[in-house]
């Protein structure tokens, strides 16, 4: 379905991205793992458009992306930011409906059928009661499921979710993870997202990619990505690798090294 | 004892089981109908405020009798002569020029500050803030001090010179303050203080080209006194096109300022062409000011105090915010006058002496308001 071919990057002097081809297909999730400053989320920023990469090509379905028109390319591909920003004043409403922004029409006013699709994505985030609430009224895990309701409304058939797990509670990170999962099996949307949590990541990603140095240095099932050689060689750290007693996905556990 | 009781009764219906179904639906949600109700009061809020300041005066008017004479001129409507003739002349041609100047001055100021405040997603960002006003004021000094001719054909020249200066100072300010790394748009204080540094640039520049130029310096001081004293008919006239046309092309990306609050990088996930609607805006906001600038000289902080009276009252939301503030600019800008021609009458006060007194107050509570935001 997504399919990112040679796809490379420069930041000014350093290359973020260094010729990365990767493919998500439909009703799949694919983590990205990797550590720090890896390319993570120059990768989703290029996917998404706010970026465009120096060389490469990204296809949806054989359609090219990158030639598509801003607004043509935002109803295939939906994105929730690392640290949205949350505008003053407005509602949860105003935000989720802003995820239409793509669908509405000339005059720039919001249809039943917007309003509808809001209400929708607003249900499935749970934050339906909030909708009324102002956005800088809400605690943070209300406040990121509100932005996924935005990203939701968006119906596009990728999504792209930049940590939306980090500073959750373990309660939200599940919420949002068994959303996600959800999202795959109902619409068979493609998910593509970067995950800190390796353990997490194993638990709800059909597959892993481990981006090191703006280079996928292993791609396929938790079990074969996660191994301590490779953590070891990517992350610089030292880690046991068990096996969760509930669903036998790898559990990534850091060895506290000896003194 | 006895009020206890429907309390309680009503306390009582909420908790009963028929309450748990009407957690809201669908149906419940707002969709948006146009708030034309409150474009509306703008309207007559400004209309009113026009008729009254049209009384205020060394020869007062009662605002009744000011409104029977408006309406006497209104074709199809017989309206008896009650007043003496010199009141025509009084009303039509001192006052009225006046004030309707000061009122489309207003809304262009009005709605560039409230376009500009959401463009670059800051509260603080005015048209004399962010240095429009004063590359304005340089290209119009440029303008009337060179040799060039100041129209051609009747069509006056002070507004584009005016304009291209503006574009070239705002530009300036926001490339200068904007992020190396493409990040999305510049830090807030940045563009303020870039602002304040090109505006005073300009400022000294436009002096400076006074100083230069022929001894018959009158035009020119008389238009950087700023105000409305000379205003005519002439002058509302010319302003009206670029008041339309910036303010219809602002008006037409309402909703696009709403969604690029979320920031540049998000309003393009959301299908934003900022690199489109970004020039647009910038383009039709610092044309409303430049043409205000060209005829009335720099005022300031109108920009700022309207919308933000408007943002109080009824929220963010551009579609409403952009036309409610405009009427408001404009009526403040036509309160702000009355008092400058009355309050030490027969001398008049400068305009902007006026707008300076109530909105500078205002922007430092705002600044200091938003100090806990980290700005």
């Amino acid at each position: 379905m997504l399919s990112l071919r040679n796809v490379s990057f420069a930041y000014g002097d350093g290359l973020a991205l260094d010729d990365v081809s990767l493919d998500v297909g439909e009703g799949e999730v694919v983590g990205l793992v990797g550590p720090n400053g890896a390319g993570k989320s120059t990768m989703l920023s290029i996917i998404s458009g706010v970026l465009r990469p120096s060389s490469g090509s990204i296809t949806l379905d054989g359609v090219d992306l990158l030639s598509m028109k801003i607004k043509h390319r935002a109803k295939r591909v939906a994105a929730l930011p690392q640290e949205p920003i949350s505008p003053p004043g407005f509602t949860v409403l105003d935000l989720v409906l802003m995820g239409r922004n793509p669908h509405v029409g000339l005059f720039r006013w919001e249809s039943r059928r917007d309003v509808e699709a809001a209400a929708r994505a607003m249900e499935m985030t749970r934050v339906r009661g909030l909708a009324q609430r102002p956005l800088d009224a809400l605690s943070g895990g209300e406040r990121r499921r509100a932005f996924t309701a935005a990203a939701l409304a968006q119906e596009a058939p990728v999504l792209l979710l930049d940590e939306p797990t980090a500073s959750l509670d373990l309660a939200h990170q599940i919420g949002i993870m068994d959303l996600v999962s959800e999202l795959r099996q109902e619409r068979g949307r493609a998910v593509l997202a970067a995950i800190h949590d390796l353990t997490l990541a194993a638990q709800y990603c059909d597959r892993l990619v481990l981006l090191s140095e703006g280079r996928v240095c292993a791609d396929g099932r938790a079990e074969e990505v996660l191994s301590p050689e490779t953590i070891s060689q990517t992350y610089g750290a030292e880690v046991s690798i068990l096996r969760h007693p509930a669903g036998g996905t790898p559990v990534v556990l850091p060895v506290r090294p000896p003194r | 004892m006895k009020p206890l009781l429907p309390l309680r009764r009503e306390a009582a219906a909420d908790s009963a089981p028929g309450a748990a179904q009407r957690v809201p639906g669908v149906e419940s949600l707002p969709s948006f109908t146009y708030p034309w109700r409150r474009v509306l009061a703008g309207v007559a809020v400004l209309a009113a405020v026009g008729i009254v300041s049209a009384g205020i005066g060394p020869v007062g008017i009662p605002p009744l009798t000011a409104a029977k004479m408006l309406a006497s001129r209104l074709p199809g409507l017989e309206v008896a002569q009650t007043w003496p003739d010199s009141w025509d002349t009084i009303l039509w041609q001192l006052r009225l020029p006046r004030i309707v100047l000061a009122g489309v001055v207003g809304m262009a100021l009005a709605a560039s500050g409230a376009a500009y405040q959401g463009l670059f997603r800051n509260p603080l960002a005015d048209p004399y803030l962010i240095g429009a006003a004063a590359g304005a004021g340089l290209g119009a000094t440029a303008a009337l001090v060179t040799g060039v001719p100041t129209s051609i054909g009747g069509v006056s020249l002070l507004p584009v010179a005016a304009f291209t200066a503006a574009v070239l100072t705002v530009t300036a300010a926001y490339a200068i303050s904007r992020s190396p790394v493409g990040a999305p748009g510049p830090p807030l204080t940045t563009l303020i203080l870039a602002g304040v540094a090109i505006s005073s640039l300009a400022g000294a520049g436009a002096a400076f080209l006074m100083l230069r130029s022929d001894p018959d310096l009158r035009p020119v001081l008389s238009w950087l006194m700023g105000g409305f004293i000379s205003a005519e008919w002439s002058d509302c006239l010319l302003m009206l096109p670029y008041l339309a046309v910036g303010f219809s092309v602002v008006m037409t990306y309402a909703w696009t300022l709403n969604v690029m609050q979320l920031g540049e990088g998000h309003s393009r996930q959301l299908g934003v062409d900022v690199g489109r609607a970004k020039p647009a805006l910038v383009g039709a906001a610092t044309l409303m000011t430049a043409a205000a600038v060209s005829l009335s000289g720099i005022i300031g902080f109108v920009g700022l105090v309207a919308p933000h009276a408007v943002r109080l009252v009824w929220g963010p939301d551009h579609r409403t915010l952009l036309p409610v503030a405009a009427l408001t600019g404009g009526a403040f800008l036509i309160l702000a006058d009355v008092a400058a021609r009355t309050l030490i009458s027969p001398a008049e006060l400068p305009v902007g002496v006026v707008t300076a007194v109530c909105g500078a107050p205002f922007f430092l509570y705002l600044l200091r308001r938003r100090r806990a935001h980290a700005l």
